[in-house]
């Protein structure tokens, strides 16, 4: 063989092969770097397991801080200067959590495509059209950057970049590897990002185009019937009287009454319904609401003589959780709590003082308005005037291939966006500018219900019911955000930019109407609903409207369904006295109040029938000797929650849906329960595709025939193999959604309208954490979060407390008030900061 | 050089070089080993068979070692993801190992028997 040869064929195919296995295929990493022992996917990312003991210094501290992990992988920091936790937690969530957070900003930033690939594409569109990261840029750039706040979020930034300065590419999280790039520097403004994007989590949503469809399609009457105004609740969050809000010269089309809503469905809809479209409006609307419960009861209302409150934020299960568990001790400062990765304070949780707890206001705060563009779509007719639009052209990089070209518009009302092909300018509170990380940084430190109000002041978005409770014995609840002052047309259909009479905060209507009472265009702080020791010595909270029928400020049409709150007054109002262990056990319930009004229904239409199929007679009876509870081990509960997700169903699709089989949005549940109650001849029981005319129970009997037949073709002819653990399961995605680094689906009780809420059959959304914590000396109290602290697939502790959650088990809260509080062998490391010297 | 300090000499190289530099410092240390053995047959064997065994070893440390149990639930995922077994995985990163160390040393034994003239082109 000639030299030249000789050595040319191993440099050919050694340069081949270092050049194929260095490079990534499509969306698989290098196999050189994800394959190799030492750094790729078998190299555990810093933070993955935890030494027993580390210390380190870090520029940013002005002092000392240790750091206790206990078993749960529960940071207790001890700091000498209240001003080093918010770069010691900066450090810890980078820690445990960095690539959630990167996740979460590149959402809002529009640059997940970058990483992820054309697939992430029509998300950062979405993100950078409807204007989340422009809003929260300007949110940072109007804070008051002189604010301690503001200099916390600086020190959680140089917490966090601290920990990424010290990163290898080894120690990178595995999801960083899988993808191929390193992780970004953190900015203060994506802590702004990260509230903007629990905004779009809890009140991104608006039922108007939704109704202009239905309004091009159906009578107004018949609107009129189904999507009424929901005036009067069962449970209010605020029963009583709101004498002090009461402002007669407000005109009756502010309040929504029947009379006005009948007028605004006999104008035409803003567009024509063009239902060959492939984006419907969601049929079942509710479902996608995300709730939550909380609850209080105060001094005279709790066994132990110490107020008492319990809050289990409902989210969508993933891994990890958005919620990271700290126990914060400094001079001022002592609080222990739920944090998010990707900002500095506890968001729910408790201090010496105080404890409060959260739950989101479903009010109506997206608006759309049908928007004419002019011809160069360069401005824009909003109310009878032409005005320029505020347009940047933004390039996003794909992974993969060429950056996509988009433009952002922005109007005076809102960011411009295409729905469907028409052009609406939209209305969000999200958009504005709030100092959310100013309130959680103020509550921190609250010392009673004044400090409390006070830092709620400063809220906007996303709108939710805030729990008190204080060591003093005192209970209390808050609705706190920007409530648009707005007339109820804006809940049922898109508005008309051009058209001066149809406006929001801020446009000449509302300044003409109201600008005497209420100039900024939005419900002042104190009129927003709230309610301080009240006489039934508790309050609560489910998602439900908030107000009484007197309440004078429309501020949506449909709330979530309120029966979570009729069960939580059912338990607190029973006469006796609360302890620490009945809120846990109240948490926990599985009793359905919709079951009991439907169940004995269901019995009274089989009650006359000749039921000749031997199961369905089986099932009937099963249900006879039911208590409503919804427990893994039941076999009525799968009869049921079989038929009513039937039901709902089968009642609805034949009148909301078209020969194609697209759907319109269905009238709320609250709607089709009244019509059970009230009117069991209504005509939306009958069928309209037989000759027959059916009534409610010949509904019944139909549709729960067909749930049982269902269930004897998935589970077999023996009722006792048909208990709800096998029907009903919790599932919870990686946040990327790998297979695998999820968990096994997991028999779950629970329904929709228990307050151990489960909605539909595949449960993924729920109680994200519980919390129930006692204001005594010493606090006690008992957590649990969905998962676990880290964010780490296979980490111990990413999903070690999944198990617990499960089983409605809680772990005792350890709120220390020094090292020695906790117990060596609770601790599994010691991490010491030290500043620079 | 006697055959033992060879594979002492190759062991070192492979360790030193997958250590801090990777696959590619296996390829370099390969080469090495190719040049030491002045043989691209012999290095290729040498080095690929050290390479495989230090990656294989390394791999099965990590997901089986006392201090991290958890990363064997993690090759387990990881698994799942692939539809493979985890062993596969394992396999997969010797496999890696084994070709850049070999071709590495048979690059090393090839350039030195190029480089180094033969007798009868000496002088006398």
């Amino acid at each position: 063989m000639p030299k030249t040869l000789k050595l040319l064929l191993p440099v050919i195919l050694l340069g081949g092969y270092v050049f194929f296995i260095y490079r990534p295929f499509n969306s698989l990493p290098p196999p050189a770097k994800f394959f190799d022992p030492l750094r790729g996917f078998l190299q555990p990312a810093a933070g993955f397991t935890h030494a027993s003991s580390i210390e380190m210094t870090m520029p940013a501290l002005k002092g000392s801080v240790k750091i206790l992990l206990d078993r749960r992988g529960v940071p207790h920091v001890f700091a000498e200067q209240a001003e080093d936790l918010p770069a010691t937690v900066g450090y810890l969530h980078a820690r445990e959590r960095l690539f959630q957070m990167e996740l979460i900003v590149r959402s809002i930033k529009g640059r997940l495509a970058e990483v992820l690939g054309v697939a992430a594409l029509p998300s950062d569109r979405f993100f950078l059209e409807n204007g989340f990261r422009d809003a929260a840029d300007r949110a940072m750039a109007a804070a008051d950057h002189s604010h301690p706040a503001y200099q916390a979020l600086e020190k959680y930034t140089a917490g966090i970049n601290h920990f990424l300065a010290q990163l290898s590419p080894a120690d990178y999280p595995l999801e960083y590897k899988l993808l191929n790039f390193s992780p970004s520097r953190w900015e203060p403004q994506n802590s702004a990002y990260l509230l903007k994007y629990m905004a779009r989590q809890l009140s991104w949503h608006s039922s108007e185009l939704a109704f202009d469809r239905l309004r091009a399609a159906f009578a107004p009457e018949i609107l009129q019937e189904l999507f009424s105004v929901e005036n009067a609740s069962p449970a209010p969050i605020y029963p009583g009287l709101f004498r002090d809000v009461f402002i007669p010269r407000i005109p009756a089309l502010l309040w929504g009454t029947a009379g006005w809503q009948n007028n605004w469905f006999q104008q035409p809809p803003t567009r024509s319904g063009d239902y060959d479209n492939e984006v419907f409006h969601d049929r079942d609307a509710e479902a996608l609401l995300l709730g939550s419960n909380n609850w209080a009861v105060g001094a005279t209302k709790s066994a132990s003589g110490h107020a008492i409150l319990a809050n289990d934020p409902h989210l969508g299960h993933s891994l990890p959780n958005y919620w990271y568990e700290v126990d914060l001790h400094a001079p001022g400062v002592e609080v222990y709590g739920m944090t998010l990765p990707g900002a500095p304070d506890v968001i729910l949780g408790f201090n010496r003082h105080i404890a409060w707890g959260a739950t989101n206001c479903d009010w109506d705060v997206l608006d759309y308005y049908k928007i004419e563009l002019e011809a160069s779509g360069q401005s824009a007719y909003i109310e009878g005037r032409n005005e320029s639009l505020q347009i940047s052209a933004e390039k996003i990089p794909v992974k993969g291939q060429a950056p996509e070209e988009i433009k952002i518009r922005w109007s005076r009302i809102g960011p411009v966006v295409n729905r469907d092909g028409v052009d609406y300018a939209m209305r969000w509170t999200g958009h504005l500018s709030g100092d959310e990380y100013r309130v959680f940084h103020d509550l921190n430190r609250a010392k009673n219900f004044s400090d409390f109000t006070a830092a709620l002041r400063n809220y906007a978005a996303p709108a939710q019911n805030f729990a008190y409770v204080d060591r003093a014995g005192n209970v209390g609840m808050y609705s706190a955000g920007l409530m648009p002052i707005k007339t109820a047309a804006r809940s049922f259909g898109a508005g008309d930019a051009n058209d001066s009479t149809q406006a929001w905060p801020g446009s000449p209507v509302a300044d003409r109407i109201l600008s005497t009472m209420w100039p900024e265009g939005f419900v002042p702080f104190e009129k927003l609903p709230h309610v301080f020791n009240p006489p039934e010595g508790f309050v609560q909270s489910a998602n439900q409207k908030p107000t009484p029928e007197n309440y004078p400020i429309f501020y949506n049409w449909s709330f979530a369904a309120p029966y979570r709150g009729v069960r939580i007054r059912e338990i607190l109002s029973a006469g006796r006295k609360i302890s620490l262990d009945d809120m846990k056990a109240a948490q926990l319930d599985v009793h359905s109040v919709v079951a009991r009004t439907l169940t004995p229904v269901i019995l009274e239409a089989f009650a006359k029938a000749n039921v000749t199929n031997a199961t369905v007679a089986a099932a009937v009876d099963s249900l006879r000797a039911w208590d409503f509870n919804f427990y893994t081990h039941g076999v009525a509960p799968t009869i049921y929650h079989s038929f009513w997700e039937m039901f709902k169903e089968g009642i609805w699709a034949k009148h909301f849906q078209t020969a194609d089989g697209k759907t319109f949005m269905y009238p709320p549940r609250r709607v089709l329960l009244a019509l059970v109650k009230e009117q069991p001849d209504s005509k939306w029981f009958d069928n309209p595709k037989t000759p027959a005319v059916e009534n409610l129970f010949d509904r019944v009997r139909e549709i729960f025939a067909a749930s049982v037949t269902s269930l004897y073709d998935e589970f077999g002819a023996d009722l006792s193999a048909w208990r709800y653990e096998k029907y009903h399961k919790v599932y919870a995605d990686h946040i990327l959604r790998l297979p695998g680094f999820g968990i096994d689906p997991a028999p779950r009780d629970g329904e929709d309208f228990t307050l151990n809420v489960a909605g539909g059959r595949e449960v993924t959304h729920g109680p994200s954490m519980r919390l129930v914590v006692e204001m005594s000396d010493p606090i006690r109290g008992y957590i649990v979060n969905f998962g676990g602290q880290s964010g780490h697939p296979g980490a111990p502790h990413y999903q070690d407390q999944i198990d617990e959650w499960l089983a409605g088990k809680y772990f005792p809260i350890r709120f220390a008030t020094n090292p020695q509080d906790i117990p060596q062998e609770e601790i599994e490391e010691t991490v010491y900061l030290k500043p620079k010297r | 050089m006697r055959d033992s300090m060879q594979w002492l000499l190759t062991i070192a190289f492979i360790v030193l070089g997958g250590i801090f530099f990777g696959a590619i410092g296996l390829a370099v240390a390969g080469a090495m080993t190719g040049w030491l053995v002045n043989s691209g047959k012999r290095g290729f064997g040498m080095s690929a068979f050290i390479a495989a065994i230090f990656w294989l070893v390394l791999a099965v440390m990590k997901t089986t070692g006392k201090k991290s149990p958890q990363l064997l639930a993690l090759a387990g995922s990881l698994a799942n993801l692939s539809g493979a077994k985890v062993w596969l995985l394992v396999l997969i990163s010797a496999l890696i190992a084994f070709f850049a160390g070999g071709l590495g040393g048979w690059l090393g034994g090839s350039l030195r028997q190029v480089m180094s003239r033969p007798a009868s082109e000496q002088p006398a």
